[in-house]
Protein backbone atom coordinates (compact mmCIF):
# COMPACT_ATOMS: atom_id res chain seq x y z
CA UNK A 1 0.00 0.00 0.00
CA UNK A 2 1.28 3.03 -1.05
CA UNK A 3 1.05 5.57 1.60
CA UNK A 4 3.94 7.91 0.44
CA UNK A 5 5.25 10.07 -2.54
CA UNK A 6 8.54 9.45 -3.73
CA UNK A 7 10.94 11.33 -4.33
CA UNK A 8 9.98 13.32 -1.11
CA UNK A 9 9.37 17.02 -1.56
CA UNK A 10 12.28 19.14 -0.07
CA UNK A 11 12.97 21.42 2.69
CA UNK A 12 11.66 21.94 6.22
CA UNK A 13 11.33 19.37 9.08
CA UNK A 14 14.58 19.43 10.65
CA UNK A 15 18.46 19.35 9.95
CA UNK A 16 18.26 18.89 6.34
CA UNK A 17 15.59 17.60 6.46
CA UNK A 18 13.08 16.46 3.29
CA UNK A 19 8.78 15.96 3.97
CA UNK A 20 7.41 12.82 3.21
CA UNK A 21 3.92 13.25 2.04
CA UNK A 22 2.59 10.23 4.37
CA UNK A 23 -1.37 10.18 3.32
CA UNK A 24 -2.27 8.08 6.62
CA UNK A 25 -1.83 8.01 10.10
CA UNK A 26 -0.24 4.83 11.47
CA UNK A 27 2.74 2.46 11.80
CA UNK A 28 5.07 2.31 8.84
CA UNK A 29 7.96 0.73 8.55
CA UNK A 30 10.74 2.96 6.75
CA UNK A 31 13.38 1.54 5.07
CA UNK A 32 15.96 3.84 4.59
CA UNK A 33 19.93 3.32 3.14
CA UNK A 34 21.32 2.99 6.80
CA UNK A 35 18.84 0.28 8.17
CA UNK A 36 15.18 0.14 8.84
CA UNK A 37 13.30 2.28 10.99
CA UNK A 38 10.39 2.32 12.96
CA UNK A 39 8.18 5.42 12.62
CA UNK A 40 4.60 5.36 14.76
CA UNK A 41 2.11 8.08 14.16
CA UNK A 42 -0.81 8.01 16.16
CA UNK A 43 -1.93 11.34 15.06
CA UNK A 44 -3.35 12.27 11.77
CA UNK A 45 -1.18 13.74 9.79
CA UNK A 46 -1.62 16.53 7.16
CA UNK A 47 -1.07 15.59 3.42
CA UNK A 48 1.38 17.69 1.43
CA UNK A 49 4.10 18.52 3.41
CA UNK A 50 3.15 20.54 6.32
CA UNK A 51 3.53 19.30 9.14
CA UNK A 52 3.16 15.91 10.27
CA UNK A 53 2.30 15.11 13.45
CA UNK A 54 3.41 12.96 15.73
CA UNK A 55 5.71 11.57 13.29
CA UNK A 56 8.67 14.34 13.93
CA UNK A 57 11.14 11.62 13.81
CA UNK A 58 10.50 10.60 10.32
CA UNK A 59 11.37 14.48 9.05
CA UNK A 60 14.69 14.40 11.00
CA UNK A 61 16.11 11.46 8.41
CA UNK A 62 17.71 13.90 6.50
CA UNK A 63 17.10 11.33 2.99
CA UNK A 64 18.02 7.93 1.96
CA UNK A 65 14.26 6.59 2.15
CA UNK A 66 13.76 4.17 -0.12
CA UNK A 67 10.44 2.75 1.01
CA UNK A 68 7.63 3.75 3.39
CA UNK A 69 5.13 1.23 3.74
CA UNK A 70 2.15 1.01 6.31
CA UNK A 71 2.58 -1.45 8.40
CA UNK A 72 -0.69 -3.78 9.45
CA UNK A 73 -1.38 -4.30 13.06
CA UNK A 74 -1.51 -7.87 14.61
CA UNK A 75 -4.50 -8.38 16.48
CA UNK A 76 -4.81 -9.83 19.81
CA UNK A 77 -5.09 -13.71 20.01
CA UNK A 78 -8.83 -14.62 21.33
CA UNK A 79 -8.61 -17.62 23.68
CA UNK A 80 -11.04 -20.55 22.72
CA UNK A 81 -11.69 -23.61 24.04
CA UNK A 82 -9.32 -25.99 22.61
CA UNK A 83 -11.15 -29.61 23.79
CA UNK A 84 -7.96 -29.92 25.62
CA UNK A 85 -8.98 -29.17 29.05
CA UNK A 86 -5.79 -28.24 31.28
CA UNK A 87 -3.22 -31.15 29.42
CA UNK A 88 -1.02 -29.38 27.42
CA UNK A 89 -1.37 -28.95 23.31
CA UNK A 90 2.19 -29.54 21.45
CA UNK A 91 1.64 -29.49 18.06
CA UNK A 92 -1.04 -27.40 15.44
CA UNK A 93 -0.91 -27.30 11.80
CA UNK A 94 -3.57 -26.71 9.08
CA UNK A 95 -4.22 -27.84 6.08
CA UNK A 96 -6.72 -28.29 3.23
CA UNK A 97 -9.35 -26.32 5.31
CA UNK A 98 -8.65 -27.97 8.25
CA UNK A 99 -6.89 -27.11 11.82
CA UNK A 100 -5.61 -30.24 13.54
CA UNK A 101 -4.31 -29.57 17.42
CA UNK A 102 -2.34 -32.85 18.88
CA UNK A 103 -1.60 -33.41 22.50
CA UNK A 104 -1.04 -35.20 25.65
CA UNK A 105 -2.81 -38.25 25.78
CA UNK A 106 -3.18 -39.12 22.75
CA UNK A 107 -5.79 -35.98 22.05
CA UNK A 108 -6.00 -34.67 18.62
CA UNK A 109 -8.77 -32.09 17.92
CA UNK A 110 -9.66 -30.44 14.74
CA UNK A 111 -11.62 -27.18 13.65
CA UNK A 112 -12.20 -25.99 10.48
CA UNK A 113 -12.34 -22.38 11.70
CA UNK A 114 -9.64 -22.35 14.87
CA UNK A 115 -13.10 -21.25 16.80
CA UNK A 116 -14.82 -24.28 17.30
CA UNK A 117 -12.77 -27.88 18.05
CA UNK A 118 -13.93 -30.96 17.84
CA UNK A 119 -12.24 -34.37 19.47
CA UNK A 120 -11.27 -36.93 17.13
CA UNK A 121 -9.71 -40.65 17.97
CA UNK A 122 -6.12 -40.64 17.00
CA UNK A 123 -5.00 -43.47 17.11
CA UNK A 124 -2.85 -43.08 19.40
CA UNK A 125 -4.76 -43.88 22.90
CA UNK A 126 -3.00 -42.52 25.75
CA UNK A 127 0.05 -42.25 23.97
CA UNK A 128 1.87 -38.63 23.86
CA UNK A 129 1.17 -37.19 20.38
CA UNK A 130 4.44 -34.01 20.24
CA UNK A 131 3.59 -32.61 16.61
CA UNK A 132 1.75 -33.04 13.61
CA UNK A 133 1.77 -31.41 9.85
CA UNK A 134 0.44 -31.19 6.60
CA UNK A 135 1.41 -31.24 3.06
CA UNK A 136 0.59 -32.51 -0.29
CA UNK A 137 -2.72 -34.19 0.59
CA UNK A 138 -1.58 -35.88 3.87
CA UNK A 139 -1.84 -34.88 7.83
CA UNK A 140 1.08 -36.55 9.77
CA UNK A 141 1.05 -37.20 13.47
CA UNK A 142 4.01 -38.15 15.56
CA UNK A 143 4.21 -38.79 19.58
CA UNK A 144 5.91 -40.96 22.09
CA UNK A 145 7.53 -44.36 21.49
CA UNK A 146 7.98 -43.83 17.75
CA UNK A 147 3.83 -43.99 16.98
CA UNK A 148 3.39 -42.55 13.43
CA UNK A 149 -0.23 -42.36 12.05
CA UNK A 150 -1.16 -40.18 8.39
CA UNK A 151 -4.60 -39.22 7.00
CA UNK A 152 -5.87 -37.82 4.45
CA UNK A 153 -8.52 -35.74 6.53
CA UNK A 154 -7.61 -35.23 9.81
CA UNK A 155 -10.48 -38.23 11.07
CA UNK A 156 -9.74 -41.34 10.01
CA UNK A 157 -5.68 -42.66 10.19
CA UNK A 158 -3.18 -45.15 9.57
CA UNK A 159 -0.34 -46.43 11.61
CA UNK A 160 2.67 -46.32 9.57
CA UNK A 161 6.25 -47.30 10.13
CA UNK A 162 8.60 -44.04 11.69
CA UNK A 163 11.84 -45.54 11.13
CA UNK A 164 12.32 -44.92 15.14
CA UNK A 165 11.53 -48.10 16.75
CA UNK A 166 10.19 -47.25 19.70
CA UNK A 167 12.40 -43.36 20.17
CA UNK A 168 9.65 -40.89 20.63
CA UNK A 169 9.02 -38.41 17.84
CA UNK A 170 9.31 -34.94 19.05
CA UNK A 171 8.42 -32.97 15.47
CA UNK A 172 7.61 -33.39 11.94
CA UNK A 173 7.18 -31.00 9.13
CA UNK A 174 6.91 -30.38 5.43
CA UNK A 175 8.31 -29.05 2.56
CA UNK A 176 9.56 -28.93 -0.87
CA UNK A 177 7.84 -32.67 -1.60
CA UNK A 178 9.25 -34.19 1.90
CA UNK A 179 8.21 -35.15 4.93
CA UNK A 180 11.04 -34.86 7.77
CA UNK A 181 10.84 -36.17 12.04
CA UNK A 182 12.93 -35.29 14.33
CA UNK A 183 13.34 -36.81 17.48
CA UNK A 184 14.81 -38.26 21.01
CA UNK A 185 18.70 -39.44 21.05
CA UNK A 186 19.58 -37.14 18.07
CA UNK A 187 17.13 -39.84 15.32
CA UNK A 188 15.67 -37.52 11.92
CA UNK A 189 14.02 -39.64 9.22
CA UNK A 190 12.67 -38.11 6.09
CA UNK A 191 10.12 -39.38 3.43
CA UNK A 192 10.03 -38.69 -0.14
CA UNK A 193 5.75 -38.66 -0.59
CA UNK A 194 3.34 -40.28 -1.71
CA UNK A 195 1.87 -42.75 -4.30
CA UNK A 196 -1.60 -43.30 -5.11
CA UNK A 197 -3.21 -46.51 -4.04
CA UNK A 198 -6.68 -47.47 -5.05
CA UNK A 199 -8.46 -47.82 -1.78
CA UNK A 200 -11.31 -45.71 -0.51
CA UNK A 201 -9.26 -42.85 0.83
CA UNK A 202 -7.47 -41.21 -1.36
CA UNK A 203 -3.93 -41.04 -0.76
CA UNK A 204 -1.17 -43.01 1.64
CA UNK A 205 2.15 -43.12 1.82
CA UNK A 206 3.58 -45.81 0.52
CA UNK A 207 7.63 -45.04 1.30
CA UNK A 208 8.04 -45.92 5.10
CA UNK A 209 10.28 -43.07 6.63
CA UNK A 210 13.84 -43.66 6.30
CA UNK A 211 17.00 -42.79 8.87
CA UNK A 212 19.30 -40.51 8.01
CA UNK A 213 23.09 -41.57 9.27
CA UNK B 1 -21.75 -51.93 24.10
CA UNK B 2 -17.97 -51.69 23.61
CA UNK B 3 -16.11 -48.78 22.80
CA UNK B 4 -14.30 -49.87 19.76
CA UNK B 5 -15.49 -52.26 16.73
CA UNK B 6 -13.81 -53.15 13.72
CA UNK B 7 -14.32 -54.96 10.20
CA UNK B 8 -11.98 -56.64 7.76
CA UNK B 9 -12.86 -55.74 3.95
CA UNK B 10 -13.14 -57.88 1.22
CA UNK B 11 -9.49 -56.90 0.85
CA UNK B 12 -8.60 -57.46 4.40
CA UNK B 13 -8.33 -53.53 5.16
CA UNK B 14 -8.89 -52.89 8.47
CA UNK B 15 -11.29 -50.09 9.57
CA UNK B 16 -12.01 -49.35 13.38
CA UNK B 17 -14.66 -47.39 14.60
CA UNK B 18 -14.73 -45.36 17.94
CA UNK B 19 -18.44 -45.78 19.85
CA UNK B 20 -18.04 -42.97 22.53
CA UNK B 21 -16.52 -40.31 19.82
CA UNK B 22 -18.34 -41.05 16.52
CA UNK B 23 -18.14 -38.05 13.58
CA UNK B 24 -20.79 -36.42 11.35
CA UNK B 25 -19.76 -39.21 8.85
CA UNK B 26 -19.25 -42.00 11.04
CA UNK B 27 -16.19 -42.18 9.22
CA UNK B 28 -13.99 -45.20 10.85
CA UNK B 29 -11.13 -43.22 13.20
CA UNK B 30 -8.19 -45.77 11.43
CA UNK B 31 -7.85 -47.47 8.31
CA UNK B 32 -5.40 -49.98 7.78
CA UNK B 33 -5.24 -51.08 4.01
CA UNK B 34 -1.59 -53.21 5.30
CA UNK B 35 0.99 -53.25 7.92
CA UNK B 36 2.46 -50.37 8.81
CA UNK B 37 5.23 -50.85 7.13
CA UNK B 38 2.90 -51.10 3.93
CA UNK B 39 3.21 -55.26 3.71
CA UNK B 40 -0.10 -56.50 2.44
CA UNK B 41 -2.33 -58.31 4.83
CA UNK B 42 -1.72 -61.97 3.95
CA UNK B 43 -5.46 -63.05 4.74
CA UNK B 44 -8.21 -62.02 6.65
CA UNK B 45 -7.32 -63.44 9.95
CA UNK B 46 -3.65 -61.56 9.71
CA UNK B 47 -5.76 -58.45 9.67
CA UNK B 48 -7.99 -59.89 12.41
CA UNK B 49 -5.32 -61.02 14.70
CA UNK B 50 -3.60 -57.03 14.19
CA UNK B 51 -7.34 -55.29 14.87
CA UNK B 52 -7.93 -57.37 17.72
CA UNK B 53 -4.42 -56.55 19.73
CA UNK B 54 -4.26 -52.94 18.19
CA UNK B 55 -8.40 -52.54 19.77
CA UNK B 56 -6.81 -53.95 23.44
CA UNK B 57 -3.67 -51.84 23.84
CA UNK B 58 -6.41 -48.82 23.54
CA UNK B 59 -8.69 -50.43 26.13
CA UNK B 60 -5.75 -51.44 28.41
CA UNK B 61 -3.20 -48.64 27.98
CA UNK B 62 -0.74 -51.55 30.33
CA UNK B 63 -1.35 -54.17 28.00
CA UNK B 64 1.79 -55.67 27.36
CA UNK B 65 1.66 -56.30 24.08
CA UNK B 66 0.72 -53.50 20.95
CA UNK B 67 0.66 -54.17 17.17
CA UNK B 68 3.17 -54.34 15.44
CA UNK B 69 4.40 -52.83 12.47
CA UNK B 70 5.27 -55.98 10.04
CA UNK B 71 4.33 -59.43 10.32
CA UNK B 72 7.61 -60.78 11.50
CA UNK B 73 7.51 -57.75 14.73
CA UNK B 74 3.36 -58.40 16.20
CA UNK B 75 2.70 -58.94 18.53
CA UNK B 76 5.34 -56.42 20.02
CA UNK B 77 5.81 -55.33 23.34
CA UNK B 78 4.77 -52.58 24.71
CA UNK B 79 7.65 -49.99 25.10
CA UNK B 80 8.72 -49.28 28.55
CA UNK B 81 6.49 -46.15 29.73
CA UNK B 82 7.96 -42.95 29.37
CA UNK B 83 7.62 -40.19 31.60
CA UNK B 84 5.11 -37.47 30.42
CA UNK B 85 6.85 -34.93 28.90
CA UNK B 86 5.49 -30.99 29.35
CA UNK B 87 6.55 -28.75 26.86
CA UNK B 88 8.39 -25.60 28.22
Amino acid sequence: MSVASFPPAEGGGGAGGFYYNITAAGTYAVNLAAGLYDVRSTAPVTVGGVAVSGNAGLLNYPSGITSLVAVQPFEDFVTRTSGFGTTFISGVTHGDGLYVAVGSSGTLTTSPDGITWTTRTSGFGSTQIFGVTHGDGLYVAVGSSGVLTTSPDGITWTSRTSGFGTTSILGVTYGDGLYVAVGESGTLTTSPGLLPITAALSLEPKSPLISLP
Amino acid sequence: MTRYRFEIDTDNAIRIWDNETPNENNAPFMFQPDWPDVTPWADAAQATDWAEVFVASLVDPLSEFVAGNSPDNHPALRPEPEPEITPE
